[in-house]
């Protein structure tokens, strides 16, 4: 009876001995391999949030860009070489068309107050007034401006100023454009960091508009749009010909932290877009005759 | 023998028999071990190599579908970039259109034109008559980040296509913009297509 009690004993001590080392290493492998895997994959979630977070911000910031410039292009009467602009107790400055720098000369519409919804004066249920949409007298000028981000090195920032260069007599009942009373530079996008031109020194601002005219007397294709060269842009005639401005516009998004655009990290997202639109008034029938001034040769 | 045992808990007797509390004792202690020695080894079994693989599998297959859903939704946003591209593309033939005009557009009546798309580093373009800019980012004459420039249409072989046809009128175009593209990781050519009328204003 004894006997038997030992083995007893002996079995359950056995089996009450709980895991070797052996067991437990190898669970803890299992465990650790498994344990890898989900964090890895949580990673690579989070690290995909975050780059799709910054390229939607971007893409956003860049359509929203976009489209700002071309309802402004559409709307302008013409493209100017150069604007002089004057500040209150600022020395004037005159502001040239370039590649970094959109100049519009906007015509003046009428629309009452009363019959814009953007309006304080709003009224819904009040008539269209026959006068909206005639011209009215002066106009002003629409500026976007590529500058470099003072907080940022590296990058660039879009602005633009609406100047009311001769702007009539305020009509207490139109309601104009918001900017167009406005003094402060507005900040369109920021963030910009390309397109470069081809072999560009370090530090070169991105050329982010192009002018495209409809070129005359191409002897072989004749009327079609071609590139100005930047030597045009100084060319009034030339300037007074463009029909299509290009936007290129190529946008970082990075870690808020970051300090310079120079400490990049694999969740940086770059993006790039192009368009290109139409100016809807005169439009020009054609270009400059000279052929120098287009970027294309033939 | 429960119902003996259960007889002398209550300290009776059965069937007239009596049973002396040392035996009781004894069965008392036995019965005790027994069930303590069940309960140690089913407490003391521990895990098995089988259980340890059965959870591995499970939970490799949780792993296998969170990276499938992954690998899904890089794929989709892939497919959304391409299409924000064609998009993009539409936009600007559309907007060229209007700025072209009937009077530009009328001598290319009944033809198709080919245009080409980023990437492509063409001398002399298909088409040099009537576009001859990259469509989506320029390529040749700009200079892109790579990281940006790797975006702009996927690794895809578009193809953009501008038809302009006679309308139903002698002073009406109708112009036809075609772009068709396969996204990355798959073979199917995808095509989007938009009609504008254009009229001769007089």
């Amino acid at each position: 009876m004894k006997t038997t009690r030992r083995r007893a004993v002996r079995r359950s001590t056995r089996n009450s001995r709980g895991l070797s080392l052996t067991e437990l290493l190898l669970g803890s492998l299992l465990l650790g391999v498994s344990l890898a895997v989900v964090a890895e994959l949580m990673a690579l979630c989070v690290m995909a949030n975050v780059k799709l977070t910054r390229q939607f911000d971007a893409q956003a910031a860049a359509r929203i860009a976009v489209d700002r410039i071309k309802r402004d292009v559409r709307m302008a009467q013409s493209i100017q070489t150069e604007i002089t602009i004057d500040k209150d107790n600022y020395p004037s400055e005159i502001k040239r068309l370039t590649a970094q720098k959109l100049i519009l000369h906007m015509p003046i519409h009428y629309l009452d107050k009363r019959n814009d919804p953007v309006d304080s004066q709003y009224s819904p249920g009040s008539a269209l007034n026959p006068l909206n949409g005639i011209t009215l007298k002066g106009y002003y000028e629409v500026v976007y401006d590529l500058v470099a981000d003072s907080q940022r090195p590296g990058e660039f920032v879009l602005q633009m100023t609406c100047e009311k260069n001769e702007l009539g007599p305020v009509d207490e009942t139109c309601s104009y454009r918001k900017e167009v009373l406005r003094t402060n530079p507005q900040r369109i996008v920021s963030g910009i960091i390309g397109p470069l031109e081809v072999n560009a020194a370090t530090g070169s601002p991105p050329r982010i508009f192009s002018y495209i005219s409809k070129r005359p007397n191409t002897s072989i294709y004749p009327g079609r749009l071609d590139m100005l060269k930047d030597v045009a842009l100084v060319n009034t005639s030339a300037v007074r010909g463009i029909s299509l401005v290009g936007v290129d516009l190529e946008v970082k998004r990075t870690d808020v932290d970051a300090q310079t655009a120079e400490s990049s990290t694999v969740l940086d997202k770059t993006l790039g877009v192009h368009a290109e639109v139409g100016l809807r008034l005169p439009p020009a029938s054609f270009g400059t005759p000279m052929d120098d001034l287009y970027e294309t040769t033939n | 023998m429960s119902l003996v045992i259960y007889a002398f808990k209550s300290g009776t007797y059965i069937l007239g028999a009596v049973i002396p509390g040392a035996l009781v004792k004894k069965l008392k202690s036995k019965k005790r071990v027994k069930n303590r020695l069940r309960a140690a080894r089913r407490a003391s079994a521990g895990m098995y190599l089988v259980e340890a693989l059965v959870s591995l599998v499970l939970s490799g297959i949780l792993a296998f579908g969170l990276l499938e859903m992954f690998t899904t939704s890089l794929r989709a946003m892939g497919r959304s970039g391409n299409e924000a591209a064609v998009n993009e593309i539409m936009d600007e033939l559309s907007e060229f259109t209007r700025s072209y005009g009937y009077s530009r557009l009328s001598p290319y009546r009944g033809q198709t034109q080919s245009l080409f798309l980023n990437k492509t580093l063409a001398t002399v373009p298909e088409s040099p008559q009537f576009h001859n800019r990259p469509l989506v980012l320029d390529m040749v004459a700009k200079q892109w980040q790579e990281k940006t420039a790797t975006n702009a249409f996927g690794s895809i072989d578009g193809k953009v296509t501008y038809a302009i046809a006679e309308g139903l009128t002698p002073d009406i175009l109708n112009v036809t913009i075609t772009v068709s593209w396969s996204d990355s990781y798959s073979q199917t050519v995808r095509q989007v297509r938009r009609s504008l009328v254009v009229m001769e204003i007089q």
